[in-house]
């Protein structure tokens, strides 16, 4: 049976990537910051799915080495990078924050360790037990808006900039893990209709979190390193 | 007589900057974070009467502001941040190592994100209405060539890559929202694209610095709110993101 850590998997996107990859008979360590608040996950594991919570604040970089270190000799599959910030808590789809004349730094910094720190904490944490696993897959959710070379709009300065700052990571990433076999990819999850996304969304949870496993599923070696849209297409940096 | 305002003026290829802006008759606002350890700079300043120097932390945004505050009676033709450090530690060569996996370390990485990402960001913030106000209208900032997700080729640098990146989204954004004001905005690097990207780190020295300076002015002179929002690297040619 493969496994998969997902981190912010109480809402949104991380919790239906969850229950999805649950109901396919995959063991699922679903994260999130406070389990005992996490009603829709508790659900989940009491189903009789194979789906452990484990409590991580994944800006706390200590509480992610002991994580990994409780999880020694365990094989991971798929590491799949969820929990990002737009907003403030909140207000998780706010964008005023990042408007040109009125930055909020502290908004930003905010941003930047749970968008792009995180997901480099967690890969390095945990690549031990990807190594081990038969899949040999770390991903990341980024974000279209991160594309630099996509941006003809302006604005969402910190969310850009947090993504953009992922996406390069994890193209050095990609170089860095492949003779561990491991393979790296960002990945784009559509205008989402999540506390995030807002009600005015694109698509459903549920659409987007098909697509998303989709692209997991074809990530090889030779496709490792880059930036796909949920629907399989590649996205310009 | 055209201002510009180069920012970590000690730094890296900036001095050359500096003094190549003042032979050409340029008013230049100078900042640096230390001033009097800033040799080469003061140096500068004593050959060249238009070179003023200003103690500036670019992490430290109310000093920007006074500053932006203190200079309101005059205008920036062309604001020009000097990013891109690679470490915090100029004394410490091992931090020029390239930042591997196993030991990352993330309160520098997350000091370097201040300086190189978010320093430019609050330049523009307070100095835009000068810059708008003035005659050429230009903003820069300098990063670097690793910041190219698209020309990564041997990874590690996750640090000066990522930190680098997000200036450079921002810079995109910048270009996007700022050229209602007539402003335009780029990105530039000063790194040759034929050496390997160990040991780049240090700035080119010598005839290169001069040569690649004279190719960045000549490309900051040709920028117009019609080819803004891009990355340039010194030999003229247009870098991927």
């Amino acid at each position: 049976m493969p496994t998969v850590l997902i981190t912010g998997a109480n809402r949104g996107i991380g919790l239906v990537l969850a229950r999805q990859y649950a109901a396919d008979g995959w063991h699922v360590i679903a994260t999130c910051r406070d389990p005992g608040v996490a009603a829709d996950l508790a659900a989940l594991a009491e189903i009789g799915t194979f789906t452990e919570i484990r409590a991580l604040d994944v800006t706390d970089f200590i509480a992610i080495k002991a994580l990994a270190k409780k999880l020694e000799g365990r094989s991971i599959d798929v590491l799949l990078n969820n929990a990002g910030r737009l907003g403030p808590r909140e207000k998780p789809h706010s964008r005023d924050e990042q408007l040109l004349g009125s930055f909020d730094f502290d908004e930003f910094i905010a941003q930047f360790r749970v968008n792009t720190l995180a997901p480099l904490a967690m890969a390095e944490a945990f690549a031990d037990h990807v190594a081990a696993s038969g899949e040999k897959k770390i991903v990341a959710v980024s974000s279209r808006v991160g594309s630099i070379a996509g941006n003809s709009s302006g604005g969402y300065y910190a969310y850009r900039a947090s993504k953009a700052g992922l996406n390069a990571e994890f193209a050095s990433l990609a170089k860095d893990l492949a003779p561990r076999g491991i393979s790296v990819a960002v990945m784009h999850p559509g205008w989402v209709k999540t506390d995030m996304g807002g009600p005015g969304a694109d698509i459903e949870v549920e659409e987007s979190a098909s697509g998303l496993r989709h692209v997991i599923a074809g990530l090889c070696p030779e496709r490792s390193g880059g930036f796909f849209n949920y629907d399989g297409t590649e996205i310009p940096w | 007589m055209p201002t510009v305002l180069i920012t970590d003026a000690e730094r890296g290829i900036a001095p050359e900057f500096v003094r190549q802006y003042a032979m050409d008759g340029w008013r230049v606002i100078a900042t640096c974070l230390r001033p009097a350890a800033a040799e080469e700079l003061n140096s500068i300043a004593d050959e060249y009467v238009t070179v003023e120097i200003h103690a500036l932390d670019v992490t430290d945004r109310d000093a920007i502001y006074e500053l932006a505050t203190r200079l309101e009676s005059t205008t920036i033709d062309i604001l020009l941040n000097n990013a891109g450090v690679v470490s915090t530690d100029s004394d410490n060569l091992m931090a020029l190592l390239p930042q591997r996996m196993c030991g990352l370390d993330f309160p520098e990485w997350e000091k370097l994100f201040r300086i190189n990402t978010l320093g430019p960001m609050a330049m523009v913030e307070a100095f835009a209405d000068l810059v708008a106000a003035s005659g050429e209208k230009k903003i820069i900032s300098l990063s670097s060539r690793l910041a190219s997700i698209t020309n990564n080729g041997d990874g590690a640098y996750y640090a000066y890559r990522s930190t680098n990146a997000a200036l450079n989204a921002a810079m995109r954004s910048m270009a996007i929202d700022l050229a209602p004001s007539g402003i335009a905005c780029a990105v530039l690097h000063s790194e040759d694209l034929d050496t390997p990207s160990f040991p780049a780190m240090p700035p080119p020295e010598g005839r290169t610095a001069i040569r690649n300076v004279e190719s960045l002015r000549a490309q900051i002179a040709a920028l117009v709110p019609e080819n803004a929002g891009r990355f340039l690297g010194p030999d003229g040619r247009e870098v991927a993101w």
